[in-house]
């Protein structure tokens, strides 16, 4: 599936910031200006290291940060404004037309209810007209859909009776139940083994079809985006900084550290086998003591002093819907 | 192996399997039985017991068991198997009502408490400390020389004095569901704060809350017994267990001590039965425990 040729925003985040305000004094922004779109029917993957606010930011969209974090900015859903919405307006688009799959499906369904009954929870509370047995035949008809076999037996039954991968099938049904407008499936193969992992790729992919819905796929996984996202977003300390098409972004790289990403991925057709792989030196800074200019120049190979450790970079439009936040690409560009 | 043992196993509904789980457990089902042969007992004592509630024999006096009189008879030569069956009726209706309101307070305030967190929980928690510091039977004591002594005073009383235990333990447990993944996914669908208390909070309480109630059972007819024992309990000629006890309790060292040992080997069957059933009903609550679940066992 390629590009809507409508080409609808349907989420649009600007200038997202969220500061976090901490006990012991030591305040600091989890996100600073994030922006980034998705238009319907399009998957969007997001990726970045542990800690570069990738989760943070589909908490944010959901309205569900923690209580002691600040947001700016704004999130546009379907035209809508979310930050500062009305709980009970959040929690009407929340299941209904934005769901989230959640990241670690052993640990997201309640334990001591069947899963058909946590299904068929999610349809009933948008919508209760349903009958009990109205409600029982569509989780039945869920769970086929994510294709767990014999889906009138095991609708009734318990999470532990599931398998990892199984139950992260349930909770795709439970996400897809009121058929949203938007998926956020937050590393939803982490906790799964490699063939598992497959399988739900294709679940999702294949309701991702059926329905047209869009999807924001976080992952540090760069071969899932690779296979299954139209676009792009390289996250890094609290920042999208390289967003794109997935062919530009991964065969034209602009930004040093989606270079550094793809440079460190282990490759089958490697000259030399016994060196080591590469890996960007350095670490993540902490969000609490983030670098002055661009956060990203300590490990930077080609960072210009005077520069790269003074300013912020501003966006640059590295190509056709391919934009970098880094100084030097201005340069290339420039040339 | 392992997988088709799971689907041969065609999962049936979720209540027939609670019971499953629950006739599993030997001693709850024993504990089940006995409670009820209990329950029947007293509250059929006039059907059941051998004799007239009262009927005096003051010439026959106190005689030791026998085949006419099971468990002897008092001074006035009342029949104390028949006694015992009457006071039964107080004691474990008091008892009962006690736990469940108890638990039902303690409940209600742990999980506002638990689940609100920050001031409302800061709030709740230290009333329950208040609670918790004054001496209990110094304020019964109190409160049933102002309210009266009937049983039902002392229902209200125990029961507003008890339910500090279970809010606390109430209150940790929601303290941790809280920050547990499905609770963030209820909340993710859409669901509103009362119907995650009740469909996701309150079931992953019940064994706790099991627990509870069959402690609360427990420790309302001793306590009942205790003020009884100190003469703020229920008070003739209203009897029962405990006062039974209490009204025995100089016969330590004499002939008559078995009037001792019965009311309490009563409230010892009494008590533990109560106990095996709370053990079983946490047990079958946890759908992880027991039937179903056969090859996680042996996976372990």
């Amino acid at each position: 599936m390629t590009h809507d040729s409508t080409n609808e925003i349907l989420l649009e985040v600007k200038d997202l910031s969220v500061f976090f305000r901490m006990r012991d004094g030591e305040d600091f922004y989890a996100i600073r200006n994030l922006s980034l779109n998705i238009a319907r029917g399009e998957s969007l993957g997001v990726v970045g290291e542990s800690g570069s606010g990738k989760s943070l930011t589909s908490a944010a969209i959901m309205g569900l940060l923690p209580a002691n974090a600040d947001v700016s900015g704004s999130i546009r859903f379907l035209g809508e404004e979310l930050i500062g919405a009305k709980e009970s307006e959040l929690r009407k688009l929340r299941g209904k037309r934005l769901a989230v799959i959640a990241q670690d499906a052993l640990t997201a369904l309640n334990p001591v209810q069947t899963v058909g009954k946590q299904i068929a929870e999610a349809i009933s509370v948008h919508d209760n007209s349903l009958t009990r047995a109205e409600l029982r035949s569509r989780a039945v008809e869920l769970l086929d859909l994510v294709g767990i076999s014999q889906p009138e037996t095991r609708v009734d039954s318990y999470p532990h009776e599931f398998s990892g991968g199984m139950r992260q099938r349930a909770l795709i049904a439970m996400s897809v139940a009121n058929e949203p407008d938007l998926i956020i499936a937050d590393e939803p193969t982490t906790a799964l083994d490699v063939t598992v992992q497959a399988q739900i790729l294709d679940v999702l992919k294949r309701i991702q079809d059926r329905t047209s819905s869009s999807l924001m796929l976080i992952t540090h996984d760069l071969g899932v985006i690779a296979g299954f996202a139209n676009r792009v977003a390289v996250m890094y300390s609290g920042d999208v900084i390289e967003e794109g098409g997935v062919d530009s972004v991964f065969y034209e790289t602009a930004h040093p550290y989606t270079r550094g990403l793809l440079g460190s991925l282990p490759r089958l057709d490697a000259r030399n086998r016994s060196e080591p792989l590469y890996r960007i030196p350095g670490f993540q800074p902490s969000l609490a003591q983030r670098p002055e200019g661009c956060s990203f120049h300590p490990r930077c190979s080609i960072a210009v002093a005077g520069r790269c450790d003074t300013d912020i970079p501003i966006v640059h439009r590295a190509g056709p819907e391919h934009v970098a936040r880094c100084h030097l690409v201005e340069d290339q560009e420039a040339n | 192996m392992i997988e088709i043992n799971a689907v041969a196993q065609s999962p049936s509904n979720g209540r027939s399997k609670f019971l499953q789980r629950f006739l599993r457990h030997r001693l709850a089902l024993l504990g089940g039985l006995v409670l009820l042969v209990l329950f029947i007992a007293c509250f059929g004592a006039p059907i059941f017991a051998p004799f007239p509630r009262n009927k005096q024999d003051l010439l026959l006096g106190p005689v030791p068991p026998s085949l006419e009189h099971l468990l002897g008879t008092d001074d006035l030569g009342r029949d104390y198997f028949t006694e015992i069956l009457y006071a039964g009726q107080v004691s474990l209706l008091l008892a009962l009502s006690v736990a469940l309101i108890s638990t039902a307070i303690g409940v209600l305030v742990g999980v506002v408490a638990g689940y609100k967190s920050g001031w409302v929980d800061n709030l709740f928690m230290r009333i329950t400390d208040l609670f918790l510091v004054v001496p209990a039977i110094a304020l019964l004591a109190l409160a049933l020389q102002g309210l009266g002594r009937s049983p039902f005073s002392i229902v209200v009383v125990l029961s507003l004095l008890g339910w500090t235990y279970i809010a606390r333990v109430v209150r940790g447990q929601v303290l941790s569901l809280r920050e547990r993944e499905f609770i963030d996914a209820a909340r993710v669908i859409g669901a509103k704060d009362r119907h995650i208390i009740w469909k996701h909070v309150l079931p992953n309480l019940g064994g706790v809350i099991a627990v509870n109630v069959a402690l609360a059972v427990a420790s309302a007819i001793i306590v009942e017994s205790t003020l009884s024992f100190l003469g703020f309990g229920v008070q003739p000629p209203e009897t029962s267990w405990g006062n039974m006890l209490s009204q025995a309790s100089g016969l330590i060292g004499t002939s008559k001590v078995y009037l001792l040992y019965f009311p309490g080997l009563f409230i010892l069957i009494a008590v533990l039965a109560v106990n095996f059933v709370g053990d079983g009903l946490r047990d079958a609550l946890d759908p992880r425990s027991g039937s179903g679940n056969s090859q996680g066992r042996k996976r372990r």
